[in-house]
């Protein structure tokens, strides 16, 4: 019998239905199992009272039970359903937890860079995942996670908060899980969390904040800020916004590789340090093969923008206010490693980022370092998928 | 700014927005359609993200140039969720100048 998640009362529920109890909604069994979804916040979409005579002719299968969550996950399973219309469904999530090849742990393990610092415990899907092509990349990635989950400049409770308003707005159910559970390990009640999740806008300012940016970036106001830097300062408001930065790529990068839950439930953060050489994989040219397809136009909303409006979007920008003080490049180096100082800085998101969050900054800066080594990419290309996002976003960065 | 530290001239990085902005995109190799396309729906609701899309960057591109795609893509949103917060523009000048050179 498959279970994908630890339900502990649902193997005396499973024995009871499969001993011929009834499970209808209106009885005991039935009940207990509605109290239990909603403790702990999975629904509840069907309960199949096991009376299914032909079905236990034919096949005879004892009674059954499936559970699925709010996310179509099935918890536990057996009897006719499984034989039956859902199999193909069943084995489809039961083989493929991603849309693309997992490395085992133990392939993973001898794949990534040397571990310097930590042991070798499990690692997360994503990286079983992006560990063959990116090596270096996923170490960093791994590192930085560590950093924002528990060495982070910013209070547990608030950073667990920040990351879960994030990945609800995402709909990323696995780093949602994974915020969740770092609140309940830093003491947080389930009701505090459940308020995280309601909607309106009876977040404090920060959280707000934080969904804003997560949703529609661009809609964040002068005075949205300039509050944030009034009550809680410009440092902090910095790690905040790289936590939500963070938040904003995990996330996409975890949903693009369709992952959806860990086997065994979401992991603690893990203080992994790895060497800096990895063994970066051979790769195939980039495609350049000229466009044989017949022409395609995007949608109204792509074509509201004209090109011109683009463009004068765009100085506009340049004249804006910044809603942050850029530090100097002499403030900046003084935190940065000496073979970072040799060369200045003068890109303002550089600045703002490295001036006021240097460790977040820095493994930031891993990452992207390790990335352009690894993947080489071709840079117009790069840049080009940069553009689509921004014009996607309106933001005109 | 940016198509300008990828190595591209004036003419060039005007050509390429203009054809990027104007939706047409026919004249990009079927892959840079592809991965144009999938960055578009991964910006505005991630979670749509289905296996039939990752399936079809990797028909152009194979696995691993896939990942290469989906983390770079993913890369742009902590780079714009930053500069959005605080409405930092890009440079008026060319901040790499010197250390580029163009391409035709």
């Amino acid at each position: 019998m498959p279970t994908r998640r630890r339900l502990p009362v649902l193997p005396l529920v499973m024995v009871a239905i499969a001993a011929g109890a009834d499970a209808s909604a209106t009885s005991p069994i039935g009940n207990a199992l509605n109290r239990r979804a909603a403790l702990t916040q999975i629904t509840l979409p069907a309960i199949d009272d096991c009376d299914d005579r032909v079905g236990h002719c034919l096949f005879g299968r004892p009674g059954q039970l499936c559970v699925i969550d709010g996310q179509e996950c099935v918890a536990a399973q057996g009897g006719r359903r499984f034989f039956d219309c859902n199999l193909r469904v069943n084995e489809t999530q039961a083989s493929s937890p991603a849309f693309l090849p997992l490395l085992t742990q133990e392939e993973a393990w001898q794949t990534l860079p040397a571990l310097e610092h930590g042991t070798k415990d499990r690692l997360p899907l994503w990286a079983l995942a992006t560990a063959k092509a990116l090596p270096g990349t996923t170490a960093a990635v791994l590192e930085l996670e560590y950093r924002h989950r528990a060495l982070s400049p910013l209070d547990a409770v608030l950073r667990g908060q920040i990351r879960l308003v994030a990945a609800h707005a995402n709909r990323c159910g696995y780093t949602q899980a994974q915020a969740e559970a770092d609140l309940r390990r830093g003491g947080a009640p389930d009701a505090d969390i459940k308020k995280l999740l309601e909607k309106g806008d009876n977040l404090p300012p920060v959280l707000r904040c934080a969904r804003k940016l997560t949703v529609a970036a661009y809609t964040v106001t002068d005075a949205e800020v300039a509050e944030l830097v009034k009550s809680i300062g410009e440092k902090q408001l910095v790690a905040v916004v790289q936590l939500v930065a963070f938040a904003n790529f995990q996330d996409r990068l975890v949903l693009a590789l369709g992952i959806s839950r860990e086997p065994d439930g979401p992991l603690p953060p893990r203080d992994w340090r790895f060497a800096k050489e990895s063994k970066a994989m051979e790769r195939p040219a980039w495609p350049t093969a000229p466009a044989k397809a017949a022409p395609m136009k995007l949608d109204a909303e792509w074509r509201s923008f004209s090109f011109s409006d683009l463009k004068k979007n765009m100085e506009v920008q340049k004249e804006r206010p910044l809603r942050i003080r850029v530090p100097t490049w002499d403030e900046v180096k003084v935190s940065l490693p000496p073979e970072s100082q040799k060369r200045e800085l003068r890109i303002k998101w550089s600045l703002v980022c490295m001036g006021y969050q240097p460790e977040l900054a820095q493994g930031w800066s891993a990452c992207t370092k390790a990335f352009r080594d690894e993947a080489a990419m071709d840079r117009v290309f790069e840049e080009s998928l940069f553009w689509v996002v921004t014009r996607t976003l309106q933001c005109f960065y | 700014m940016l198509l300008a530290v990828a190595g591209l001239n004036e003419d060039a990085i005007a050509e390429r927005t203009r054809k990027l902005a104007e939706g047409d995109w026919s004249g990009f190799s079927a892959g840079e359609r592809a991965a144009y396309s999938f960055a578009r729906k991964q910006a505005k609701a991630p979670v749509s993200i289905r296996a039939d899309d990752v399936d079809e960057l990797v028909k152009h591109f194979g696995v691993e140039r896939t990942i290469d795609v989906i983390w770079w893509n993913s890369r742009c949103h902590y780079m714009t969720r930053v500069a959005d917060a605080f409405q930092l523009p890009l440079e008026r000048e060319n901040v790499f100048q010197g250390r580029i050179t163009p391409k035709k």
